[in-house]
């Protein structure tokens, strides 16, 4: 009996054994895009060229819109990243981690399109050596909202770009305009 | 040569490895002084956004001061990073050629300026490794047209929890002042 007990006592817990397989998040600079401080009043003026700790192109910068680009706004207004508009305009970050086998990467990302410009979409790509190993532009937000792109990369047991660092980027497409509100990166 | 001259000719190579193993290292940072580009503009309201070798945030560039700014400006003009102003806060950051290694001591060195035209209203500097911050400061408080430097170390210890991550220096602004850097430099050991 205390034999039965014991193992159905190690049953239990063996669950919890799982938790090593909880995703690990990946360190992002300036994920949220609020690590810049715009002194502006928040709308469609309010922006600046460049983003702390991305490196951008053409169009790209950061931006603080107001209820009349995206209706849900706080009244202090919602950083995010803008690139595009007229020119294509992109983001990349290189990351602190280099790409492992055998593991599961997934990169989410808020991607919005303004209520007042046009959106004419995007790519957003997990890179490892400037590499893309997985892409998505799956994401179609309609004016004013923000929807979810998930994407999901599983290395395999001998990646080509083993041991290369992991590198997030996102363009616009078109000659719209595309926001990015949070980015984050997870490994399991 | 005697035997005496000789173990000390032998011995005093040894004595003198202690000392070389404990000394620093300097790091190389990619234009560390903010010279390595060429502004054709007379010193003074005269820069231009962007800086090679750094990720720059938004109003960040490299200026090229006069006396008006820094009253010991050369009259060629002084060479800083621009960070910030009263319209958004701005930033510097630049990944590492290395890596964090245990048991090391890293020291972050930084002239930290402030306009002797321009508000000034503070900032924070940080080593980071991997995209985390492991030291970081805003101890300097230069009044206008002076630099000061600001020295951050940071000792990774046995097990360090970014060990093999690149390291980086980062620099942003706060409030919507300007702050200044005229020199960044990286060392370990």
């Amino acid at each position: 009996m205390r034999l039965q007990r014991l193992l159905f006592s190690l049953a239990a817990f063996l669950p919890l054994a799982g938790s090593a397989q909880t995703p690990v998040s990946i360190p992002i600079i300036n994920s949220i895009f609020q690590d810049d401080t715009l002194s502006c009043s928040p709308g469609g003026d309010c922006y600046s060229l460049n983003i702390t700790g991305w490196v951008v192109g053409p169009q790209s910068g950061v931006y603080k819109s107001s209820t009349v680009q995206y209706p849900t706004a706080p009244s202090s207004g919602l950083y995010a990243a803008y690139f595009g508009g007229g020119l294509t305009g992109s983001i990349l970050q290189t990351l602190g981690l280099t790409l492992q086998a055998n593991k599961t990467y997934t990169l989410t990302l808020a991607v919005g399109a303004r209520a007042d410009l046009s959106f004419t979409g995007y790519l957003a790509s997990l890179m490892a050596g400037n590499v893309p190993v997985a892409s998505s532009n799956k994401a179609t937000p309609v004016g004013g909202t923000f929807v979810n792109d998930v994407i999901e990369y599983n290395s395999g047991a001998s990646p080509a770009q083993l041991g290369q660092p992991l590198q997030i980027f996102v363009k616009s497409l078109g000659n719209g305009q595309v926001n990015i509100a949070k980015v984050t990166l997870t490994m399991q | 040569m005697t035997l005496k001259t000789f173990l000390l000719a032998a011995l005093l190579p040894i004595a003198a490895l202690p000392i070389a193993a404990t000394a620093q290292t300097a790091i190389t940072v990619v234009n560390p002084f903010f010279q390595d580009d060429t502004l054709e503009c007379s010193p003074g309201n005269c820069s231009s956004q962007y800086i090679t070798g750094w990720v720059v945030g938004p109003q960040t560039s490299v200026q090229k001061m006069s006396t008006t700014q820094y009253p010991t400006a050369p009259k060629a003009g002084l060479y800083v990073a621009a960070i910030g102003d009263t319209s958004a806060s701005g930033s510097i950051l630049q990944t590492l050629g290395i890596t964090v290694q245990a048991n090391t001591t890293y020291t972050l060195t930084l002239g930290v300026g402030a306009r002797a035209d321009y508000p000034f209203t503070g900032y924070l500097a940080a080593l980071m490794a991997g995209n985390v911050t492991v030291a970081s400061s805003n101890k300097a408080t230069p009044v206008g047209g002076n630099f000061v430097s600001d020295v951050i170390e940071y000792s990774s210890g046995a097990t360090p929890a970014q060990l093999g991550k690149p390291l980086q220096i980062f620099v942003k602004s706060t409030g919507t002042g300007q702050v200044n850097i005229g020199k960044v430099t990286l060392t370990m050991q």
